[in-house]
């Protein structure tokens, strides 16, 4: 059973992605898509140590040269990010979620998806060569209310 | 950015296409600022002398010479549109100008006819309006950087006498206002493409992603 969390305040600025309680680092994208119906796609994509780029799913999957880095986040300023947090063996039945420490239940559905931007040419507006282009941040939550009530919220 | 390039040189082209004095150009002829073209009346053909019956015409008064501003016709009272030639709009026109500091007659401007009168203020405009009368333009002056693309033409007064006098021209406040509208929104308009294109901020500074596991 891997565990995966992701602390963040829904900026991608003040994202930190943990993976079996330590800090990952080099990481371009990842991607969750889980679902009640069975769906389990997950998907990692970092620089390795090596420098290659790897992409593995984080339950089922070694990561190779993963690159582990010093927690960014002091404990007050943990206190102002949410934390999520997913343990599974990459089957739906056997999956756990919780926020903020706590289990979710009601789940329907699990999507996060943060992509890191990328550095585009210098622009006439600057001299520097980073911009951001392409950056995304979407997590959500699909909870299913009493009456079967489908509501869709935002994680963090 | 070269789609906004070309909408910016599109729009200004257009903008210059519409305030360019075509008429007025076209209306010099070949021989430089002044003269121009007759009207094309028929000498010969058309109607018939010979049966028929006979129209009276009542003998024109007005007589027919080129002018400097193009081809002089018989005055038509219009209250709107075209160019001052009532006697009571030359006495408005006198009353708006005021006494020019001199009066120009054809000895002093050779190329004029010799029914002409220019008053000259010795302003900004009567230099205009020089340059226009003595053909002495610029390309430059069509372009809207240029101030006297927000001027009119000079301002010709048929007098009733058959002279003609010319005014310096007016600033076109509605062209002024038109130019500033078409500017502003092709700056908003471009100002609204880099902030979609660069997310929230005018100029998006790159993010800091060094306590970010992404990177």
């Amino acid at each position: 059973m891997a565990e995966l969390s992701i602390e963040s305040n829904g900026t991608i600025e003040l994202t930190a992605v943990y993976y079996n309680g330590q800090q990952l680092g080099g990481l371009s994208e990842i991607f969750l898509n889980l679902s009640e119906d069975g769906t389990f796609d997950a998907v990692i994509s970092y620089n390795g140590t090596d420098g290659k780029e790897y992409i593995k799913n984080p339950f089922t999957d070694y990561l190779d040269n993963v690159q582990y880095r010093e927690p960014s986040f002091t404990e007050e300023e943990a206190k102002q990010l949410h934390l999520l947090t997913i343990i599974s063996d990459g089957e739906i039945d056997s999956t756990t979620v919780y926020f903020d420490n706590e289990i979710v239940d009601g789940l329907v559905n699990l999507f996060v998806h943060i992509k890191a931007p990328k550095k585009s040419k210098a622009s006439i507006f600057s001299a520097s060569k980073k911009f951001v282009e392409g950056a995304i941040f979407k997590a959500t939550f699909t909870f299913r209310y009493e009456g079967g009530i489908i509501k869709t919220e935002e994680i963090f | 950015m070269r789609i906004n390039k070309f909408v910016v040189a599109f729009l200004s082209f257009l903008l210059i296409i519409l305030n360019f004095p075509f008429e007025a150009i076209s209306s010099k002829g070949g021989k430089g600022s002044f003269g121009g073209t007759r009207s094309s009346v028929r000498s010969f053909g058309g109607t018939k002398s010979f049966g028929g019956t006979r129209t009276y015409q009542t003998p024109s008064t007005q007589p027919r010479y080129p002018t400097p501003m193009g081809t002089y016709r018989t005055p038509q009272t219009r209250s709107f549109g075209g160019s001052a030639t009532s006697f009571l709009n030359k006495s408005n026109i006198q009353s708006k100008y005021g006494a020019p500091r001199r009066v120009l007659t054809p000895r002093e401007l050779p190329n004029l006819p010799s029914n002409v009168r220019v008053y000259d203020y010795g302003n900004f405009a009567s230099g205009l309006m020089m340059g226009y009368l003595m053909g002495q333009t610029s390309w430059l002056w069509y372009l809207p950087f240029h101030p006297a693309f927000y001027y009119t033409q000079p301002v010709k007064v048929v007098n009733e006498d058959g002279t003609i006098t010319y005014y310096p021209p007016t600033f076109d406040s509605s062209k002024f206002l038109m130019t500033l509208i078409i500017f502003g929104s092709i700056g908003f308009i471009v100002y609204q493409i880099i902030k979609r294109r660069r997310g929230s901020g005018f100029i998006n500074k790159p993010l800091d992603l060094s306590r970010s596991s992404f990177s």
